[in-house]
């Protein structure tokens, strides 16, 4: 009997034809990326000539070369990393630091401070007061400016704080008893155990902060200090031509232009990072949407 | 637990200064001046050696800062930036528009008493009238940059060889264009004629009926916009009897730049709508067995006339100093020493016989020049009128090894030039509800005649579309625009 349902299973149409649709699924997310990484590696006329498909002609790795080799490129690479480790690093911490003490029922003015996160969470400043906060802050042209305006996301925060309230007080109780401190009991008793849930925030923030845009767009005028995402935008915005309406805007800009080959290979080194991380990451993408979704 | 803090601690400590923005001018060396500019090539213009050349010659220290391309987002950050009071000394503006919309705002200094006093560089090499643009109620604000000679570079390109075939010549009148079209439509499966939605008048179509990229007309000393012009109305009835008579690209109203090039590229379209700045992909068509690029003059009406777009006749960019700036002297000093005819000479054409040659009463650029000053650009923040075509035609030569930037250029300027008309409205302020109007307008004609063309609209809804436009702000705009006129003269 039990043979037989797992026979019948295997080929139940069901599955087949699910299979089937998520393969297609999958196959359409992927035909733009094998698209761009042809065009990374082939020669500069197909491109422009549109003859690339799926598979590179003219075959060449010097645009990878060359774009490795861009002071440019690097420089804005190094931001991006930075952001992502120093700006991560940083984020957790205080995400974690700040959630812990909201969790507990006894703290007091625990409300208060939830909500006032809650409200800057759903009612985002406009930019111009966090402009000139950052700008009176000194931080223009400094990095630690774009991981500041991000560093606790409200939504990590309260994904922790659930995850948080969800273990036995007991555990912290034990630990008091035997006279460790508040900071001891966070550092060597919640924190391990809360490994699951940090993991999870640690890859958001990782990829919000190499994929933010506007704000290193705003606070960082300094050439080289440029996080990639900025880089890379006006790499494709040279591109876009006259699509913004003002033509003599277009037509005083500089002729310099950059081939199609050395955008697409721009934009493919810098999605690498973000690809070599996903396969590891994404099995606490998921548990992270259910972290705290039931409250035992 | 304590080694947590006080790694994060030693870490705060450690990166801090690499990523802070001191920049300490010391007490007896050069000046430095924050230059901010919203053109960057591909690299920091601080390690680039025109940099370096022009602080060695002018004996200034310069730091320079960068805005993003994007024109809106360029236009926000840099409001921000001048509101917030941030201590540049000199902005390079890329759009002397830009420049003209900032002025009656007041975050520039008024540079006449400084020009007369440090300028006489600046004010010996930039005609008089190039200064209008950046002048308000009398005053100057801004030191205009002229880049290129007036052209017309927007027109078409067609191939010579696809016309050749056929034993076709180059079209004059638009019934004379029709008819080769017709012939391209019915031999071998060439897209007969393309353009790119961005540009929705062709210039070497429109000139037969009187209008062109221009937005204004002068008929009779009175401003007319496009939209009014009586020749609207017949461009666009012949626009879409093209396209309805499968003459023209159906996908014209959702054409990119980017696809009319590659489309053209890929050898598939026999006449297209071209403009100067699309030259890499001049290299691609030639791809093509036997393809030769020629560049179309403009049709003209049957009374033999013309118009097409002037592009160019004003500057084209402007510095300006911030009322934020501690050292408005030394700003103006540096852009005096720039403009001086040897620092000018060094820093953005080289020596001759090192990185130009006179080739045909041409400058082509050597490929030295192209190591040592390909990115010169970013330090014209003044101009030199007397070696202005020089450095125009050594820069463009240099651009590309098949010099596609300069035949492109010569090309369309050669085939338009003698029918080319600049906008009427390019040197004066603009009113202030142009702000408010403006972008609007344009966007509605835009669309109307996209529409039109690719046959979504009928012709017969022009009076409906004339009456929106006047609705939406049109009357008012058109009554600012010629008090303005009128007292220029």
């Amino acid at each position: 009997m039990k043979n037989m349902n797992r026979n019948s299973r295997k080929i139940s149409p069901f599955s087949l034809i699910n299979t089937l649709v998520l393969l297609i699924i999958c196959t359409l997310f992927l035909i733009p990326f094998f698209h761009l990484l042809a065009k990374s590696l082939s020669g500069a006329y197909p491109v422009i000539r549109g003859e690339v498909g799926l598979w590179p002609k003219d075959f060449q790795l010097d645009s990878y070369i060359n774009v490795i080799g861009n002071r440019q490129f690097r420089n804005s690479f190094l931001s991006s990393t930075f952001l992502a480790t120093v700006g991560t690093f940083i984020s957790v911490l205080l995400t974690i630091m700040v959630a812990y003490p909201l969790s507990k029922p006894y703290f007091k003015g625990r409300k208060i401070i939830l909500y006032a996160f809650v409200i800057s969470w759903l009612l985002t400043p406009s930019i111009v007061p966090v402009f000139f906060l950052i700008k009176n802050l000194g931080l223009m042209n400094n990095l630690f400016s774009v991981i500041l305006v991000n560093v606790i996301y409200t939504f990590n925060m309260l994904i922790v704080k659930t995850y948080f309230e969800g273990m036995p007080e007991s555990l912290s109780e034990a630990a008091q008893i035997e006279g460790a401190s508040n900071l001891r009991i966070f550092f060597t008793i919640i924190a391990p155990l809360a490994k699951p849930v940090i993991a999870t925030i640690t890859i958001y923030s990782v990829f919000g902060y190499w994929n933010s845009y506007f704000f290193p767009m705003l606070f960082i005028s300094k050439p080289h200090l440029r996080p990639i995402q900025v880089y890379i935008y006006e790499l494709v915005y040279a591109a876009m031509g006259s699509t913004s309406g003002n033509i003599s805007d277009v037509a005083s800009k500089n002729v310099s232009s950059i081939p199609d080959v050395v955008r697409s290979t721009s934009v493919f080194v810098s999605i690498v990072p973000v690809m070599m991380i996903y396969p590891f990451a994404q099995k606490h993408f998921v548990k992270g949407m259910l972290i705290g979704s039931v409250k035992g | 637990m304590k080694r947590i803090w006080v790694c994060l601690i030693v870490l705060c400590l450690f990166i801090m200064p690499a990523f802070s923005n001191g920049q300490n001018d010391s007490e007896d060396g050069p000046v430095t001046l924050k230059i901010l500019t919203d053109m960057n090539p591909d690299d920091d213009m601080n390690v680039d050696p025109v940099t370096a050349l022009t602080e060695e010659l002018t004996g200034f220290n310069l730091v320079f800062d960068k805005l993003p391309d994007d024109p809106t987002q360029r236009t926000q950050k840099l409001n921000l930036l001048l509101a917030a009071g941030d201590d540049y000394d000199l902005i390079r503006l890329s759009s002397i528009g830009v420049a003209k919309e900032l002025i009656p705002k007041g975050f520039f200094y008024e540079l006449d008493d400084l020009l007369a006093e440090f300028g006489t560089n600046i004010l010996a090499n930039t005609s008089k009238e190039w200064f209008e643009p950046v002048t308000l109620d009398g005053k100057t604000y801004a030191v205009p940059i002229k880049r290129t000679q007036a052209a017309s570079i927007a027109g078409s390109m067609y191939r010579k060889d696809i016309f050749d075939k056929y034993n076709l010549s180059q079209p004059t009148t638009p019934q004379e264009f029709k008819d080769a079209l017709i012939v391209i439509r019915d031999g071998e499966g060439y897209t007969p004629f393309t353009g790119a939605s961005g540009f929705p008048v062709i210039d070497t179509v429109s000139s037969a009926f009187g209008i062109c990229n221009n937005a204004w007309y002068d008929v009779n000393g009175q401003l007319v916009p496009r939209v009014k012009m009586p020749g609207f109305v017949d461009y666009l009835t012949f626009m879409s009897d093209l396209t309805k008579e499968g003459l023209f690209d159906p996908e014209f109203a959702a054409n990119t730049d980017q696809m009319v090039q590659t489309k053209v590229a890929s050898g598939r379209v026999a006449v297209s709508f071209w403009a100067w700045w699309w030259w890499s992909a001049n290299g691609a068509v030639r791809q093509n067995d036997g393809a030769e690029m020629a560049y179309m003059k403009p049709l003209l009406s049957d009374e033999g006339e013309g118009i097409a777009w002037l592009w160019g006749t004003t500057p084209e960019w402007a510095t300006v100093i911030p009322k934020s700036s501690k050292k408005p002297e030394e700003a103006i000093k540096f852009l005096d020493a720039l403009s001086d005819k040897d620092t000018f000479t060094k820093i953005f054409l080289g020596e001759e016989g090192v990185h130009y040659n006179k080739e045909d009463g041409m400058l082509m650029a050597t490929p030295q020049y192209t190591a040592e000053k390909g990115n010169s650009w970013i330090m014209l923040m003044t101009s030199n009128d007397n070696l202005q075509l020089a450095y125009q035609q050594i820069g463009q030569s240099g651009e590309d090894e098949n010099q596609d930037v300069l035949r492109t250029y010569q090309g369309m300027k050669d085939a338009a030039d003698s029918v080319a008309v600049a906008d009427p409205t390019v040197s004066l302020p603009p009113p202030e509800i142009n702000g408010t109007y403006g972008a609007s307008l344009g966007s509605l004609e835009r669309d109307f005649i996209l529409s039109v063309i690719s046959g979504v609209k009928d012709i017969s809804e022009y009076d409906a579309f004339i009456k929106q436009w006047n609705k939406e702000g049109g009357t008012e705009l058109v009554d600012a625009w010629n008090n303005i006129y009128s007292s220029s003269k």
